[in-house]
């Protein structure tokens, strides 16, 4: 009973961590519908960056995370308006987006491992953060109860950011109709770009997490995002609170079905999960149970019609 | 040039790769992240059929290319009743099982140490176990599936293909199968990869988990975008594009770790600027050009007569 009970600590510590990619994934694809696959990117921004800078130069870790975090902001927000935007601009729907963001990823990443070597990174925090706290007869470091905080906090305040705020209404508004946002006089651009830095700053936490738990290494916020679109997915595109709670359910179920699974098989046991979820419920957990007020967009019966605009082939700059 | 010769068959075998993911990608609008996958299953299910379980190398093939198209309509499937976006998850989920799949189940696949021992076909009384008999097979296979793909294309069926990817409501409204054309076209697209899973197994005597991951299927993605992924031979020559480029990069003398990197980067860079530039690929259009041209001189000879009389 305490491996189980352990297990489920593991998972929820690693629930928070996808649930805080997810959110991220799920604030901007419910509002952009862009399939953002370079917020893996942004996440290994701050991961390396803070590495780097903690251990190659004589800047105390904290500064490091500061500018790892601020450097992973800015790319996610330079990626929007230096190329998503651009790209839309001319034409290009989900298709084309996807294919640059992934160019973005494997340029980013294959950046840092030409830099930083392929091998796994991690900065030391020395003994206060990794120790660990006992409840009863599991137990976690204290890093880990920061960061299931950190994602609580992280959801807590996005639906407090969405509901009461101006800029929640405005990010709500452009979700549901870009084209009325643009005929109110406000720049659905600029509503796009607060999204953006909000997420990228969300997931560069996550990269400084990642670098000061168990390292980064090549792949590392790829597993991560891929989780994080599984989470969104069967959380319901455009519910963030329906992704943060798949992502909860995805960190538990890897955990937990190790009681009976060996553990090299664990990811495998989520996706196939997943596979047999969607085949039985096509529009994700969140029909089950509606959230009022923090859905981004369309209701459950428009959805289909909705996400068939995002991955379409391209159509940009036809020449024949 | 014996690097070359070296990497002709693979260049003969990624070409099918690249077009069998081009049906998907350029033809059908399914964006498909489990390519290199189901290169994986097709090559792992003859390796082991004919190692360790003795199966006639033919059985074994034909074997290869149906458990390849299974698993493929198995992606497919659920993920088609809706709409795109699932289909990338889908497949990047498909696609990290099956590599977690190749290298943890050991007692089958051999696990990280990989599988060797693999042979070469005898058909017919000829043997293809030389290197230069064996890039003559691999030559008229891949040229007779790359031939096959591009009369799929242009055939009625290719056309409800285009139909689905330009507007899949209009598509339907017409009364096309929507849903059964995509699963029948990834089931064909599948076997096409495993085929060319068997060939790469053949050419290398040994496979390695490490082949079929999800930076390769990310590889392949890329031959199809440069190449052009609105044509079919294009997406083939694309597949050679990308397998020269490492050979350039030899050139530079770096380190293995180093030149994978910044191959992978160059990639994305690819990537990106193609989308910007020229997002039907090098070779996208160079047909309607050639037609436009073609064309031209056309109504030029036309005038000329006009002129005449």
């Amino acid at each position: 009973m305490t491996l189980f009970w352990q297990l489920v600590i593991n998972g929820i510590v690693a629930g928070a961590l996808y649930a805080l990619v997810a959110l991220g994934f799920a604030l901007i694809f419910g509002c952009t519908r862009h399939f953002h696959i370079a917020h893996a990117a942004v996440m290994a921004t701050a991961a390396y960056l803070t590495f780097a800078l903690s251990e190659r130069t004589e800047l105390p870790l904290a500064v490091a995370a500061v500018i790892g975090l601020a450097a992973a902001t800015l790319l996610g927000v330079v990626v929007l308006r230096l190329i998503y935007l651009p790209l839309e601009r001319r034409g290009g729907q989900g298709f084309v987006l996807f294919l640059v963001s992934l160019g973005v990823l494997i340029l980013v990443e294959n950046g840092f491992t030409l830099w930083l070597g392929a091998g796994t990174l991690r900065v030391d925090l020395g003994g206060a953060l990794k120790r660990p706290v006992d409840l009863g007869s599991v137990s976690l470091t204290t890093m880990q109860l920061i960061l299931v905080a950190v994602a609580a906090a992280a959801f807590a305040g996005l639906r407090l950011l969405l509901r009461r705020t101006g800029l929640g209404t405005d990010i709500r508004a452009l979700a549901a109709n870009a084209e009325l946002v643009r005929i109110l006089g406000r720049s659905p651009e600029r509503i796009t770009t607060a999204v953006y830095a909000l997420a990228s700053v969300i997931a560069g936490l996550v990269g400084v997490y990642q670098v000061a738990d168990t390292g980064i290494a090549p792949g590392v916020s790829t597993n991560l995002i891929i989780f994080a679109f599984v989470a969104v997915i069967l959380g319901g595109i455009g519910s963030v609170g329906g992704a943060f709670a798949a992502a909860m359910l995805l960190g538990l179920l890897q955990n937990v079905s190790q009681l009976v699974i060996p553990s090299e098989w664990s990811i495998s046991v989520v996706f196939l999960c997943f596979l047999v979820l969607i085949t039985l419920l096509p529009s994700g957990l969140a029909p089950l149970r509606q959230r009022r007020g923090f859905r981004l967009a369309a209701p459950a019966g428009d959805r289909t019609a909705a996400t068939s605009e995002s991955l379409r082939p391209a159509r940009v700059g036809e020449d024949g | 040039m014996s690097w070359f010769q070296d990497l002709l068959p693979l260049i003969f075998i990624y070409a099918m790769l690249a077009v069998s993911l081009s049906l998907l990608l350029g033809h059908t609008g399914v964006f498909s992240m489990a390519h290199a996958a189901l290169f994986g299953v097709g090559a792992y299910t003859y390796g082991v059929l004919t190692v360790k379980h003795g199966v006639p190398l033919l059985l074994a093939c034909l074997a290869a290319v149906v458990a390849c198209a299974l698993v493929s309509a198995l992606i497919a499937a659920p993920s088609l009743r809706v709409s795109g976006d699932y289909f990338v998850v889908a497949s990047l989920g498909a696609q990290v099982v099956i590599s977690d799949v190749l290298s943890n189940w050991d007692g089958v696949t051999g696990g990280p140490a990989g599988l060797p021992g693999i042979l070469r076909p005898v058909i017919a009384g000829v043997d293809f176990s030389s290197d230069d008999s064996f890039l003559l097979l691999v030559a008229v296979i891949s040229c007779l599936t790359v031939a096959v793909c591009a009369w799929v294309v242009r055939s009625p069926f290719g056309r409800t293909l285009h139909a689905l990817r330009d507007d899949e409501l209009a598509a339907a409204a017409m009364g096309k199968p929507t849903r059964r054309v995509k699963i029948i076209v990834a089931t064909f697209a599948g076997g096409v990869a495993g085929l060319a899973g068997v060939l790469y197994s053949q050419y290398f005597f040994f496979l390695s988990p490490d082949t079929f991951v999800l930076s390769n299927s990310i590889t392949v993605i890329t031959m199809v975008v440069i190449g052009g992924m609105y044509t079919v031979t294009g997406s083939a020559l694309g597949a050679a594009v990308i397998l020269l480029l490492p050979e350039l990069l030899k050139e530079l003398d770096l380190e293995p770790s180093t030149a994978a990197a910044l191959q992978q980067m160059i990639f994305g860079a690819l990537l990106i600027a193609f989308m910007f530039v020229r997002p039907r690929g090098i070779f996208g259009g160079v047909t309607e050009i050639a037609r436009r041209v073609r064309a031209g001189q056309g109504s030029q000879t036309k005038g000329g007569s006009v002129a005449d009389a």
